[in-house]
């Protein structure tokens, strides 16, 4: 216990790592979660290299072949390996969401800040600004949102970055709402007038002040939207809407097995339905466990 | 005479609400500030003394009247010129740790005004911070840390650091020890206390708390329902308070002292809303001396000698009894009444 | 006079991650009929804790370990939920810092204090509304008709500890524990709830437990004080004792710093270190101008100086002969 005036006293001794650790090994969902996003990370980067068959090319031989040594999740209708493919799939299916969501989150974030700010009562145009934001976030959030993908896909065709597109801008209005509540509440915190007193201009203290505080809620929610991408891909996929035919994708990969489920080849859309269902529990449970982890009221 | 730093004239907020109705905040108050000089502005819920303070360094629109800092009228500068003046003119805020950015390192906190100001060259600023954190009397190791890491006394002197850091003629302190624990609150204001006389600082120490008040400042005005009822030198007025809500008041400070006998000077019923004033005197309907003059108009404000102000019909009249029935402090009722 | 609750040795513990803290570290206590005991100490001290254990309102990660809470010979510790809940609102009843609150915001005045009633007694509605507008009046609230029909949004933060205050003597409880009844209540207002606090008192001659960090109001509305730092109470006294010669260097300190000095006094700049209690030796050693390194190594007990004055410090004897100055 320090004596001398004015030191600093902290009540934790150790650092944020161990807490974390600590936290961590208290909520079994939580490692399990972090467990499946941390696999799926490692896939999307050397998935296509661990797999011993081709991804994207048919073998010679038997299709359909059931689940054996060589081939521990079977062959597909046109004799491609699965279990290869399964584990690729993650390559694309993560780029797409991960690119996607960091650009709903950027563009939500900034456009939650600036309409929290600015709007509610604010001074001309800024309000109008504001304003003309959040009707916008409205009427996107107004349509389903697999229907509203599908159309902004078939709009401009199939095909990764389309994907991209639409994912981010569908996710943009979601990443905005969180956003824009934190930032009405934060802006009416004494530190907030301690700024405008310190001579900051409205939008240093938007920018500066109130949008490093306002970040743990959309943080906390990057995780589910990832996961939701993820199956919104699949899902443009399995549609024939999203990431075409040969590259390895879960989605695409369950429609194509789909028909065979009748015959009795079970193998076929199980597999990348089971890793499709897995990684979006994952990504889930990590998102909630995260939020709990920085969300300051509960007790830990 | 020397003009003074800060006069506030015919001050008057009013926050509007639906229906037409609207707070009545802060009703038409004047007062003056020298340099160097420490006013306290005294009151309880309602009385519109934080509305005030915010109005002073313009956080808040007045809806009339006028502010002058040193000469210039503050109610009428644009943004870019109000900007140019707020290096001299601060504030402490209430709350100590939610008037700092909790993701901000305190150097960063307390260097912000002067960096906004642009009046040191950016070399020596770091310098600046260090000096002043030695002024509050806080470890320059803090410069490293965040909010969190301090108890609530050394967020407090975090503050003021930062309040004075661009070397400011006046400051505004709202309620600066309330937040605080008792055993702190006496550190914190011996330091204001210090601060001020070696600075050369004026105050505008709004506060209900007459004990900081008595320890800190000069002069006291008291406010009751946006107007104010009395001011004048602290220990004249905690000798003998002239205005019956002063009275009231003070008689309410409980001192840790067993034998200091309670006074009875006690006002009956609650505060009014701001929102449906009394008519004429706003202490009307709570005061033992209420006469029908009091409801038809608002008393003029009189001097009873130098600095000393009272806004009240019958404040003479009670005086007198109280030279002729010495009480301990304070009438309840009119003789004869 | 025979003490109407007492307290022994009590100790509640914090579960955390990091391990337990104990939040009350040994407390005693005992209040009499017409007495007021004023419990002083800053935040964090552990006074509301004191108060929610007596009546068994504690909760996880909270607990009680040990000690006992007697009241009328039976132990509040480990009774019953069943036992506990006939005793709470009737034989003790506490207030609480935050009236407002504690009050149902979606029902009336009238309505809650009818259920109070009701909770511990068969009266019919009617009269249980009577009763209700009695104990408003009793309370010092003008127009009682038209407070029970209001709502508690609608009356100020004054009035709000009345009604509250009123729910608490609706049983003509014998024990009150009344748990900073001012906090947030201008200096005017306070006045009035603290002088009708001491009107009831005078009146019903109940047992009061007074919980503060306002050494004013100990002075003028207890006639028992005892001072709590970090879960343990270090010094116990009558008031007037207590004001005339404090021992503890921690009580000393309160003193100081509460007096309403006409010169500056100067305030030691002592650290603040955080209310933990120690592992080992005098918890409030890390604050102490007079600490030796005996403090630091063992806890002092209370002990015992002249009628009625406890005090827990190594070096309570010099600071009570006056030898040191603290």
């Amino acid at each position: 216990m320090a004596t001398t005036p004015g030191s600093v006293i902290t009540i934790a001794e150790v650092g944020a790592f161990d807490e974390f650790v600590r936290f961590a090994r208290r909520r079994p969902s939580f490692m399990v979660g972090m467990t499946i996003v941390a696999i799926s990370l490692f896939l999307a980067l050397f998935g296509p290299y661990i797999g011993t068959y081709p991804t994207e090319t048919a073998l010679p031989g038997d299709t359909l072949q059931p689940p054996s040594w060589n081939h521990p999740f079977g062959t597909d209708v046109s004799n491609m390996d699965i279990f290869s493919r399964v584990i690729a799939a993650p390559r694309i299916d993560l780029t797409i969401a991960l690119v996607s969501t960091a650009i709903a989150f950027i563009g939500g974030v900034l456009l939650g800040v600036i309409s929290g700010y600015f709007g509610g009562g604010g001074k001309g145009i800024a309000r109008y600004v504001s304003e003309g934001i959040m009707r916008g976030s409205d009427i996107i959030q107004a349509f389903p949102v697999f229907i509203f993908a599908l159309a902004l896909v078939g709009f401009r065709g199939p095909g990764a970055e389309n994907v991209i597109a639409a994912l981010a801008f569908l996710n943009i209005p979601y990443f905005l709402r969180i956003t824009r509540s934190a930032v009405l509440q934060i802006r009416e915190r004494p530190f907030v007038e301690a700024a405008r007193c310190a001579g900051n201009s409205e939008w240093r203290i938007a920018f500066v002040h109130v949008l490093p505080n306002a970040l743990t809620p959309p943080l906390a929610n990057i995780s589910p939207t990832i996961g939701f991408s993820i199956l919104l891909t699949s899902g443009l996929s399995f549609v024939g809407a999203g990431v075409p035919v040969p590259t390895p994708e879960w989605g695409s990969m369950i429609a194509i097995g789909a028909p065979n489920m009748m015959t009795g080849q079970w193998w076929t859309a199980l597999f990348p339905g089971i890793a499709l269902g897995v990684t979006i529990l994952g990504y889930g449970l990590m998102g909630a466990g995260l939020n709990d982890f920085l969300d300051p009221t509960k007790k830990r | 005479m020397v003009a003074p730093l800060l006069t506030v004239s015919g001050l008057v907020k009013h926050f509007p609400m639906t229906r037409g109705h609207s707070v009545q905040a802060v009703n038409d108050i004047s007062f003056e500030i020298h340099r160097g000089e420490a006013l306290a502005l005294v009151g309880e819920s309602g009385s519109g003394k934080t509305t005030t303070g915010r109005c002073v360094l313009r956080l808040i629109e007045p809806t009339s009247g006028s502010v002058r800092f040193n000469g210039a009228d503050i109610v009428d500068m644009d943004q870019r010129a109000l900007r140019a003046i707020r290096p001299q003119m601060q504030m402490v805020f209430q709350e100590p740790f939610d008037s700092l950015n909790p993701r901000m390192r305190i150097g960063t906190i307390v260097e912000e005004p002067l960096k906004l100001a642009n009046i040191v060259p950016p070399g020596d600023r770091r310098d600046r911070v260090a000096e002043m954190l030695r002024l509050v009397r806080l470890d320059t190791d803090a410069i490293n840390r965040y909010p969190h890491q301090f108890s609530a006394g050394q967020q407090q002197r975090i503050g003021i650091a930062r309040a004075l850091i661009t070397g400011p003629q006046l400051v505004v302190l709202d309620e600066p020890t309330s937040a605080l624990d008792v055993s702190v609150r006496a550190e914190v204001l011996d330091l204001l206390s210090d601060l001020q006389e070696e600075l050369g600082l004026a105050y505008l120490f709004i506060s209900h708390d007459l004990t900081a008040v008595r320890r800190v400042c000069d002069r006291v005005a008291i406010m009751y329902l946006g107007r104010i009822v009395e001011t004048g030198e602290t220990e004249a007025i905690f000798e003998q308070p002239l205005h019956p809500y002063s009275r009231a008041l003070l008689s309410s400070v409980l001192y840790p002292d067993p034998n200091r006998k309670l006074t009875r000077f006690t006002l009956e019923g609650e505060i009014p809303s701001p929102i449906n004033l009394p008519r004429g005197c706003h202490l009307n309907q709570r005061c033992s001396w209420s006469e029908p003059r009091c409801v038809e108009a608002y008393p003029p404000t009189e001097r009873y000698g130098p600095g000393r102000e009272v806004s009240c019909y019958r404040a003479r009249e009670m005086a007198e009894q109280d030279a002729v029935v010495p009480d301990g402090g304070g009438t309840d009722a009119p003789a004869g009444a | 006079m025979a003490a109407l609750l007492e307290v022994e040795d009590l100790q509640v513990s914090y579960r955390a991650d990091r391990g337990d803290l104990a939040i009350l570290n040994g407390v005693s206590l005992r209040v009499s009929p017409g007495e007021t005991i004023g419990v002083v100490g800053e935040s964090g001290s552990g006074k509301t804790v004191l108060v929610r254990a007596i009546l068994g309102l504690l909760e996880a990660p909270f607990s009680a370990d040990s000690g006992t809470i007697r009241f009328q010979g039976k132990n509040l510790l480990g009774m019953r939920e069943r036992d506990l809940a006939k005793i709470r609102g009737r034989e003790i009843s506490m207030t609480t810092p935050e009236p407002r609150k504690h009050l149902n915001p979606l029902i009336t005045i009238g309505r809650q204090m009818v259920s109070i009633i009701q909770a511990h007694a068969k009266v019919p509605r009617k009269e249980a509304i009577d009763q209700s507008a009695e104990l408003l009046r009793s309370v010092g609230i003008p127009d009682p008709a038209l407070r029970l029909a209001s709502y508690p949004h609608e009356l100020s933060g004054g009035m709000c500890q009345r009604v509250i205050i009123a729910m608490a003597l609706a049983h003509n409880s014998k024990i009150l524990l009344i748990d900073e009844p001012t906090a947030g209540l201008d200096v005017t207002i306070a006045r009035q709830i603290l002088d009708l606090i001491g009107d009831l008192v005078r009146q019903r001659q109940v047992a009061v437990l007074l919980v503060s960090r306002d050494l004013g109001v100990v002075a003028h509305y207890c006639q028992q004080v005892a001072v709590m730092y970090a879960g343990r109470i270090v010094e116990q006294a009558s008031v007037s004792s207590f004001f005339h010669q404090p021992i503890h260097p921690y009580s000393t300190q309160l003193l100081r710093a509460a007096a309403a000095a006409r010169d500056r006094g100067h305030a030691e700049t002592r650290a603040t270190a955080p209310l933990l209690p120690a592992d080992r030796g005098c918890a409030y050693a890390g604050r102490c101008a007079l600490a030796q390194p005996a403090c630091r190594e063992t806890a002092p007990a209370l002990e015992v100086h002249g009628a009625g004055h406890l005090v827990r410090c190594w070096r309570s004897h010099e600071l009570a002969r006056g030898g040191v100055a603290a």
